[in-house]
């Protein structure tokens, strides 16, 4: 099933109740959140309202995150240099998030909220594929 | 073989010198051919997006936190989670001659077997329309071959000119015969010496047609030599909304690249109903509010932009022109439906079919009274304006009159002679699929009708009369139709032997 527009305005109004007052998720309240509308399931919809608010969170938390992948060494000056300028462009503090990514092949792929930047070996590998076809 | 390893190096070398930035996102829900994506916050409206599997997509519904995706292709495989990219690249399709001849999907992606189509150039399947200013106004004629059109309802290059009637009763047949017609036309004039000739390149859309009657419209096109002028592009029932929403679309752009390159084209939607269905079960799933008769408000709009794009370019634009013929079907004769009397404002004119007449056997199974062209008379060749100008006034003359034939003989002298003609004259335009005249032979039967030649002959041997004055012509006057096709235009000589010609004849088939 879809989500209604009614269904998208009560997933964003769960949302904002569950950040903190910095504007950043706050786990204690959406976990508070979940248990009352646990206790208070709507009629009809539930399955999809918390899979909207989920996606709702998740879209939130990425913003404030710089979800960095890579194979191969990532050393900490050159993370600390990547950060430094995702937070100039994005004009905010940013969370990393580092994990390894062996299928990267080799190189980095940075993600902020729904933006990528990718210049892993797998990309251009994939681009090449697309150019040629 | 150092060619493709150079060029492939240089291409990584570009591509690896690059960063790639891309906005992406995740399937929420997918369905009949359209997914909701969350995030994709920079896709832009009409955007490529792609999918896993080489699938793409277009970026139909831009929300706040979801895009509504229209998939084109194959896309079962698709499922919630999968990720989402967007392209930087508007939807566009492969454009140029290299399509003549190729059957397509709304993507430009060849269905007939017939291999890879090596097309130059592609164009964004939509696009805002030629402005007013580089417009003029159609002055230049499509020969579409069917007699009644040509006389009473003539069509200019670049004019959109709507075929409308119920299910089954030849709108189909009208268009491929203009189809057609355009071939033989453009064989003739390509093979001959006129430096100025100009042929007619045609794009045949199906949308949401039996896959069966689109191969049939394929096979007829083939068998009369007019597939090598012509593009056909498939999005049939069976193909998925997202698909045959775009066709139309998508042909449109194809046509473009003939009429901004200067060339002229003409694009038939078979059909328009089709589409706007289509269309209203995508708005559905997407869920925009919907409207009258179910379609979405913007239903309108779908329609308008892309008719729009019909044009005839003035010189110092290329001289070039997109013809339209959109088709509606109607149900049980209410063109005062939505979506009718949406196409019927947006267009130049209307060619109206109706199921009554067909069953007579009239066919084209042309309603004179309700069929119009706007603008099409400025761009009728002068021969048929002259011998055909009065023939729309004559039948309607007769209809209003033919209630009153059953009192046969009590009817005064004008009446009669008004019912003979008109009688004879709907026999006249009697014509089979596929078989579109030359103008120069229409000019001739109308001339004679026109003279009262046919008024001797009895109404139920009309069809065989007209027939042999055809073949009359073709066999022993191709000097005159020669004359005719050239000056376009009737003088005192051209007349006079027209006359002899036509008398000559008339003593042969009496004498039969
Ligand atoms: N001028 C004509 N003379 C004889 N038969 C004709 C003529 N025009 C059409 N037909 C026949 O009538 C049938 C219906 O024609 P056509 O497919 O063009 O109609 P349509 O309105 O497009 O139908 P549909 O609603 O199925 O799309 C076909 O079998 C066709 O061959
Ligand atoms: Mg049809």
């Amino acid at each position: 099933m879809v989500a209604t527009p009614a269904i998208k305005a009560t997933a964003r109004r769960l949302l904002a109740l569950s950040l903190d007052e910095q504007g950043a998720v706050s786990a204690e309240r959406a976990l508070e959140v979940i248990k009352v509308l646990e206790a208070n399931p709507p009629k009809r919809g539930l399955r999809v309202l918390l899979k909207t608010y989920a996606t709702y969170l998740e879209s939130h938390l990425t913003k404030t995150q710089a979800r960095i992948e890579h194979a191969g060494n990532l050393d900490a000056a050159a993370l600390q240099e990547l950060l430094t300028s995702l937070e100039q462009r994005y004009n905010r503090k940013l969370e990393p998030v580092v994990t390894e990514n062996p299928a990267l092949i080799a190189g980095v792929r940075a993600r902020v909220g729904d933006d990528v930047f990718d210049n892993s070996f797998a990309s251009t590998l994939q681009t090449l594929r697309q150019s040629l076809q | 073989m150092s060619d493709i390893l150079e060029q492939i190096k240089a291409e990584i070398a570009r591509v690896s010198s690059a960063t790639q930035q891309a906005n992406v996102g995740r399937i929420t829900a997918v369905a009949d051919g359209v997914a909701h994506v969350s995030g994709l916050s920079r896709a832009m409206s009409n955007e490529m997006i792609s999918f896993p599997g080489d699938v793409f997509g277009m970026a139909l519904n831009l929300e706040e936190d979801e895009v509504g995706v229209v998939l084109l292709g194959e896309a079962s495989h698709l499922k919630e989670g999968d990720e989402a990219k967007t392209t930087g690249k508007l939807l566009s399709v492969p454009v140029g001659k290299e399509l003549l001849g190729r059957a397509v999907d709304a993507l430009g992606r060849p269905v007939d077997g017939k291999g890879p189509i090596a097309a130059k150039e592609n164009y964004p399947v939509e696009r805002i329309a030629p402005g007013i200013l580089p417009r003029k106004s159609v002055d230049q004629p499509i020969q579409t071959g069917i007699m009644a059109v040509d006389a009473m309802i003539p069509i200019g290059r670049g004019q959109r000119e709507l075929i409308i009637g119920d299910r089954s009763t030849g709108k189909t047949t009208i268009a491929t015969d203009t189809i057609i017609s355009q071939a033989a036309i453009n064989k003739k004039g390509i093979a001959g010496d006129d430096k100025n000739f100009r042929p007619v390149y045609s794009i045949y859309v199906a949308i949401g047609q039996k896959s069966a009657n689109i191969a049939r419209t394929i096979a007829l096109l083939e068998a009369h030599g007019a597939m090598q002028y012509t593009i056909v592009v498939v999005a049939s029932a069976a193909d998925n909304p997202s698909s045959q929403y775009i066709a139309p679309y998508a042909g449109c752009a194809m046509g473009e690249w003939f009429m901004r390159n200067g060339m002229d084209a003409l694009i038939v939607y078979d059909d328009l109903s089709k589409h706007a269905v289509a269309y209203r079960q995508i708005s559905l799933i997407l869920k925009r509010p919907a409207g009258r008769e179910a379609y979405p408000g913007d239903v309108f709009y779908l329609h308008s932009r892309l008719l729009e794009r019909a044009a005839r370019m003035r010189e110092q634009d290329g001289n070039g022109s997109l013809t339209a013929l959109p088709i509606i079907e109607t149900q049980a004769g209410d063109f005062s439906a939505y979506i009718p009397t949406n196409v019927i404002s947006i267009t130049d004119g209307q060619i109206y079919l109706e199921t009554d007449l067909f069953n007579q056997g009239v066919r084209p199974a042309l309603n004179v009274g309700l069929s119009v062209s706007r603008v099409g008379s400025s761009a009728q060749t002068k021969a048929v304006k002259q011998v055909g100008g009065k023939i729309k006034l004559q039948l309607a003359q007769y209809r209003e009159l033919a209630a009153f034939a059953q009192f046969g003989s009590d009817l005064d002298a004008r009446t009669k002679s008004t019912l003979d003609r008109g009688a004879r004259i709907i026999e006249l335009f009697k014509q089979p699929v596929a078989a579109p005249k030359p103008m120069e032979v229409e000019v001739a039967l109308l001339w004679a009708m026109h003279n009262g030649h046919f008024d001797k002959i009895a109404v139920k041997d009309m069809i065989r009369a007209a027939a042999s004055l055809e073949e009359y012509f073709k066999s022993t006057q191709t000097a005159l139709l020669g004359k005719i096709a050239e000056k376009k235009v009737l003088d005192d000589g051209l007349e006079g032997e027209l006359k002899a010609a036509v008398e000559q004849w008339s003593r042969t088939f009496g004498a039969e």
